[in-house]
């Protein structure tokens, strides 16, 4: 059906005929060769290849960039073909719902509706269905599910997608055969758009078009529609207005964290023939601005000693050491100011940010780096767990000693170790009780024991540790009891009290207390307290009976122990 | 859990304080304008007021402990009497909340209020009670732009039934609407004559014993600000007269109480780095570790001074007015050290580690002093 | 069973062995009726801890020793639990609010005021007030310490509180004008020796002179790690005769070998192993600062005196860039190439010096 529609110049010069269509011609005519052969293909059930191999699959899929001419394209060759298209998108994805179900049975009548009418009617009409669908679609999978279903029907479906590589399509994948439609050249595209622009009275040149052509990535659709705005204020254009129209309509792809790093840091990102000026790098940063930093700090600092500046090629010996020693101090000096930046203006000033790290970084020290996963983020969890395992050695601790954490980790953890550790390792099983007898004293548990042991390094490192410890010693290690002098909070499901965030107070050295101090009623809060606790205190369990310990001693210490710390 | 068992509510308000409790800063402010210390030319000025009653917006800038609280205070007084004070007279300080919404509340509500008729004072005397009301805000420069651009406002409309008194230590975080719209008056800093006699005259009152010296410690201890001189002046003699019988207090107790370093510490710092001290000339009074030479000798004495736990800042400071009022050290050195004490003043500000800093500054500074 | 350190902690401010001026005061303090907030404060190990605690029982007598933990989980605005833990007893309370990272302001109001809603239980108690004893002042924000400051203004009349802290230099002015300050020194190495002396009377052995100025001068002023020393020493060796070699930890024996590797060879190779040895320590929870403390200590004493001060120049330098920093690796990084790059420079002078 042409439809010469008022506005829309997209609409309005459709290709009407294959000569018309811009690039992808190999892949066209394969389509349409296709189509062709259908019928015929479906009659020996899909066995034969045929020519491009394609005549084994029931449905195609079209995949590439928007704007270049694939539904155009699956519109065309099934006219030529002799088929009248129907086309289903995202939008009629509100039709349907996540059962195959209705979805198959909607279809199967739309089919049946279908073979009525060829019955009825004397010329073969066949329908293809064209299904449009961008990765950003929001069908559930089990819309993907259905569109597989229905391809084992008796009709041609052309499936329209971006990203073949997205998810949602896998399984899609199987059933169709891969068409990809690359950007046009820039040829292809001039010759049609200087017919249009005749036929509209507009005067552009061919370098003209050439630049909008290219600004926009050969998307034939942004430059009619740039095109037809531009007419309604001018009819003719020059080289700088191209560009800048070229460049507002500009669309952001977005580069994966990953992508950016690559082109930041990659070989010759600073090499002396790159066009991309500073300011474009900078721009590759704002892909996504809070990993992209990050990354590339990690990145770079774990392997820029990995490669050698060029400027050291051509020394040797003792000054190439120099000077080697000389760039790394700069490079490392210079990791050391874009940390520095990163934690001081991070969030306000993006743009030196960016600079900053992305630059300093990828720029003074430039060479082949192979792309190694960042160790930081390991050692960085790393650190965190043991932080905080630290602390719950502390909190134990407490009763008994006065350090915080730092001293407990450089001092106490270093001076129990040859009164929890050391002995399992020299005296094996023998020590366990005495082990324990220690522990309690200061209301350590066995992660506790393991939190000791992890944070040693150098000779009390925890592997060297463990391998010094028989596996008999450990079992009848675990197999004892420890007195408990607390309960962790979450252990007992207290409810945590929400903490008031509230706008920070706009006064540099003021915050509000209540003026008045209300004090609850006494009986009030001793009553829900009461009930809540009885309730859900874990501590009052009906006591099973316990685990046989190798000393009747130790049950009773434990049970005298939980009695003064609830 | 006992521990946060409530009992019955203590009629006890939060601001009474027993009167031998009382900080003699509140105690000794001085009640009346003539009492006020060494601001002879603000006081004139304040006084024809009283006569005249035409109080304008009062903005009082100055260095802390010069008077400025005291003298509004004791103008508010003499102008209202005690009676009317209440209901004249709002105070908000740096520790109440002045933020931007209870500047459109309370003090707003405060200043819309007509002032209420003068009720007749009961100590006889009579009062000029002038027909407004007065708004002190003290430390007012750490109230936020965006409160004190609210103020602007109030200021003016109300400014027939409401005076405001913005007191603060630096005039330049005020905003200019808002200063523009007061008089200024300028708060200079004491001299030591009037703040020795001050402080002999509360020791006295107190029946404290002190000496010329421990006057002179505290007046240099407190670096002009005679609030810090009488809050001194109490801690030291709550903690001599703790003691049965009480322990006279002495110049050391001062400088303990204040944070200070005791100037022989310093002064065997500067020895160290090679900064000749002029007042212990001593020459049986070799530095302990003579033997140890030039980095050892510095880094040993370094942690001698950390393991006293002084604070850095505070040795840093005073090591300063050693070296940079010292009277033979020649000017191309000082200006090295006082380039080393700058960058460590940053450094400790931005939460460096101490012991790494005043080392690194005693390093530059024997380097200065001993090469060039 | 717990360590001597632990074990023989003086109780009461008549069993405390050094500072006594200090000691006098504080008894004569607890026993006035007018309490002042308190900041005690001095290097690590000096025996803050030990005066608070001794200072209590004078205050409350025995009753504080009955210690018990609570641990409360608020929710902040973030949506994050967090769990602070309380030691408390009848009369007093004990918390450390920077574990709450950015919240101790709101923890510290919450609590306080929770606190001063209260009276004391015990109407036999022999003050009115509770103390609350607040850790690690220090790393207090400074929002946090606004709070306390308007708290302390408030409450005065059933509330003192006990910063205990490493430094002033960190607390605003207003809270300490607000508080009476004890500087709690680190003892001196004849202080150290009276106490080791002490605790071997009480287990029943002799401690040689040699022996107890060893452990003394190894401290360097920190009387836990004095006692926990004295003990291991005691295990290695019983008679403590002779000379003796004090086993550093394990992390400071770690950090000598990094300084050892500096020092060896400068090149990117030993950087990066360098940088792998750094990673170790960061992940086993040693502070940085004291990384690169103990190695520059470490380099220092093996280079020339020419090039000692450079070296703790730049400790300096990037010690605060690593305070400001969010990745601490990366100026431990640049210290060491720094240094590295330093020595090799100065090396290089040196031997072609020797040639002209």
């Amino acid at each position: 059906m042409r439809r010469r529609a008022m506005g829309l110049w997209t609409t309005r010069y459709a290709p009407q005929s294959l000569k018309e269509i811009c690039g992808n011609k190999g892949q066209v005519d394969k389509l349409q060769q296709w189509l062709h052969d259908w019928s015929d293909s479906s009659k020996c059930g899909f066995k034969k290849p045929g020519r491009d191999a394609m005549n084994v699959c029931r449905a195609v899929m079209i995949t590439g960039p928007p704007g270049i001419g694939k539904t155009t394209s699956a519109h065309l060759c099934a006219k030529l073909e002799g088929f009248a298209p129907i086309e289903l998108d995202a939008s009629d994805a509100c039709k349907w719902d996540e059962h195959q179900q209705p979805v198959v049975r909607w279809m199967d009548g739309w089919v049946e509706t279908m073979r009525q009418t060829q019955q009825e009617s004397e010329s073969p009409i066949r329908r293809v269905s064209s299904w449009t669908k961008s990765t950003a679609c929001p069908l559930v999978t089990g819309g993907v599910g259905a569109l597989n279903a229905f391809i084992k029907t008796k009709i041609p479906v052309i499936c329209i997608a971006n990203d073949r590589g997205a998810q949602k399509l896998k399984p899609l994948i199987a059933n169709t055969f891969g068409m990809t439609f690359r950007r046009p050249e820039a040829q292809a595209v001039r010759s049609r758009i200087m017919t249009i622009a005749y036929k509209e009275k507009m005067k552009i040149p061919a370098n003209v078009v050439d630049q909008l052509i290219s600004g926009s990535q050969s998307e034939i659709r942004q430059v009619l529609n740039m095109l037809s705005t531009w007419r309604l204020s001018s009819s003719s254009m020059d080289f700088h207005e191209a560009k800048n129209l070229a460049k507002i309509n500009e669309k952001y792809t977005i580069l994966t964290p990953f992508d950016v790093t690559y082109k930041i840091l990659g070989p010759y990102a600073f090499g002396p023939n790159v066009r991309e000026t500073l300011g474009d790098k900078m721009e590759l940063y704002f892909h996504d601005h809070s990993f992209v930093p990050f990354l590339i700090q990690i990145k770079h600092t774990e392997n820029y000693l990995k490669t050698q500046p060029v400027k050291v090629r051509n020394l040797e010996g003792l000054p190439k050491m120099l000077k080697q020693l000389e760039l790394m101090d700069q490079a490392a000096s210079s990791i050391s100011d874009a940390d520095l930046v990163d934690a001081l203006i991070h969030g306000t000033t993006l743009v030196i940010d960016a600079i900053a790290c992305g630059v300093f970084d990828g720029g003074g020290y430039g060479g082949q780096n192979p792309m190694t996963f960042p160790r930081w983020l390991g050692q960085n969890s790393k650190q965190n767990k043991l932080s905080r395992q630290l602390g719950d050695v502390q909190v134990r601790m407490r009763l008994k000693v006065s350090g915080d954490k730092h001293e407990i980790r450089q001092s106490y953890i270093h001076a129990l170790f040859p009164h929890i550790v050391k002995p399992l390792i020299d005296r094996g099983a023998a020590a366990v009780d005495d082990v324990i007898e220690r522990m309690d004293g200061y209301y350590l548990s066995r992660e506790d024991w393991d939190t000791v042991v992890e944070l040693g390094v150098d000779t009390q490192k925890d592997d060297v540790v463990n391998k010094l410890i028989k596996p008999t010693t450990k079992t009848s290690y675990n197999s004892t009891d420890h007195p408990i002098p607390f309960h962790k909070a979450r252990d007992l499901r207290k409810v945590p009290k929400k903490l008031l965030g509230g706008p920070a107070p706009d006064l540099e050295d003021v915050f509000d207390l209540d003026d008045e101090v209300v004090d609850v009623s006494d009986d009030e809060k001793k009553k829900v307290k009461d009930e809540d606790e009885v309730a859900a205190d874990k501590l009052f369990q009906t006591s099973k009976p316990k685990t046989q310990s190798r000393k009747g001693k130790t049950t009773t210490v434990k049970g005298k122990k939980a009695q003064n710390f609830m | 859990m006992a521990f946060f068992q409530a009992k019955s509510t203590s009629a006890a308000s939060k601001h009474f304080v027993d009167p031998a409790h009382q900080p003699w800063v509140e105690k000794y402010r001085p009640k009346t304008i003539d009492d006020v210390s060494a601001q002879e030319h603000t006081i004139a000025v304040l006084r024809k007021t009283l006569v005249s009653t035409n109080l304008p917006h009062m903005l009082f800038y100055g260095p802390p402990g010069t008077g400025k609280t005291s003298t509004i205070l004791a103008l508010a007084r003499q102008l209202f009497g005690p009676d009317n004070f209440r209901n004249r007279v709002l105070e908000l300080n740096a520790s109440d909340e002045r933020g931007i919404s209870i500047v459109r509340e309370k003090i707003k509500s405060f200043a819309r209020q007509t002032p209420r008729a003068q009720a007749v004072a009961s100590d006889g005397t009579v009062y000029p009670c002038p027909p407004y009301k007065i708004i002190i805000l003290d430390e007012a420069d750490s109230m936020t732009q965006d409160a004190q651009g609210a103020l602007r406002r109030i200021m003016e409309t109300y400014a027939r039934i409401t005076r405001f008194c913005l007191v603060c230590n630096y005039v330049t975080r005020i905003i200019e609407p808002l200063a523009s719209r007061c008089s200024k008056f300028r708060f200079t800093p004491l001299d030591s004559t009037s703040t020795s006699s001050r402080l002999s005259h509360i020791a006295s009152a107190e029946h404290i014993d002190v000496s010329p010296e421990v006057i002179s410690t505290l007046i240099e201890t407190s670096g002009g600000d005679l609030r810090r001189s009488i809050t001194y002046l109490q801690s030291a003699s709550r903690l001599s007269s703790s003691t049965n019988p009480p322990v006279p207090i002495t110049p050391h107790d001062i400088q303990e109480i204040a944070g200070v370093v005791p100037t022989a510490v310093i002064n065997d710092f500067a020895k160290t780095l090679g900064v000749s001290v002029v007042e212990d000339m001593d020459v049986d009074d070799l530095p302990t570790n003579w033997k140890l030479k030039g980095f050892n000798a510095v880094q040993k004495k370094v942690k001698g001074i950390m393991r006293e736990g002084y604070s850095a800042s505070q040795t840093l400071s005073q090591l300063h007015d050693t070296i940079i009022l010292h009277p033979t050290l020649p000017a191309r050195q000082k200006a090295k050290c006082a380039l080393a004490f700058a960058e460590a003043d940053k450094a400790l500000c931005d939460g460096a580690d101490e012991e790494l800093w005043v080392l690194e500054v005693g390093l530059r500074i024997h380097k200065a002093v001993t090469t060039s | 069973m717990s360590l001597w350190v632990d074990k023989f902690r003086p109780k009461t401010l008549d069993d405390l062995h050094y500072h006594q001026s200090l000691s006098i005061r504080l008894k004569s303090l607890a026993a006035s009726a007018d309490f002042p907030h308190m900041l005690f404060y001095g290097p690590s190990g000096a025996g803050k801890k030990t005066r608070i605690s001794c200072t209590l029982r004078q205050l409350f007598g025995s009753g504080v020793e009955k210690l018990k933990i609570d641990q409360r989980v608020f929710i902040s605005p973030s949506k994050r639990k967090l769990e602070i833990n309380i030691v408390q007893s009848n009369f007093h309370i004990e918390i450390t609010p920077s574990e709450a990272g950015n919240y101790d302001r709101v923890v510290i109001q919450d609590l306080l005021k929770e606190i001063a809603q209260t009276q004391q239980v015990d109407l036999n108690a022999k003050h009115r007030f509770k103390v609350v004893v607040i850790n690690e002042a220090d790393s207090l924000s400074r929002d946090a310490q606004a709070a306390l400051r308007r708290t302390m203004e408030k409450y005065m009349s059933n509330m003192r509180i006990i910063l205990c802290a490493n430094s002033t230099s960190r607390l605003i002015a207003p809270i300490k004008s607000r508080c009476l300050l004890m500087r709690v020194a680190a003892p001196n190495p004849e202080e150290m020796q009276t106490v080791l002396e002490h605790v071997a009377k009480k287990l029943k052995f002799d401690l040689p002179e040699e022996a107890s100025q060893q452990i003394a001068e190894d401290s360097g002023g920190n009387m836990r790690k004095a006692l926990l020393v004295f003990e291991a020493l005691k295990m290695q060796s019983p008679d403590l005769s002779g000379s003796l070699t004090i086993a550093k930890p394990d992390w400071e024996i770690y950090c000598h070998k990094v300084a050892d590797l500096i020092v060896q060879e400068q090149s990117p190779a030993r950087v990066l192993e360098v940088r792998a040895k750094l990673y170790e320590l960061l992940a086993h929870c040693i502070p940085p600062t004291i990384i690169l403390k103990t190695i520059a200590e470490r380099v220092v004493e093996r280079v020339d005196e020419a090039m000692k001060a450079d070296v703790m120049h730049w400790a300096a330098f990037y010690e605060t860039r690593m305070r400001l920093g969010n990745k601490k690796i990366y100026h431990l990084e640049a210290w060491v190439v720094k240094v590295m790059s330093l020595y090799k420079h100065f090396m290089y002078n040196f031997d072609m010096a020797d040639f002209e």
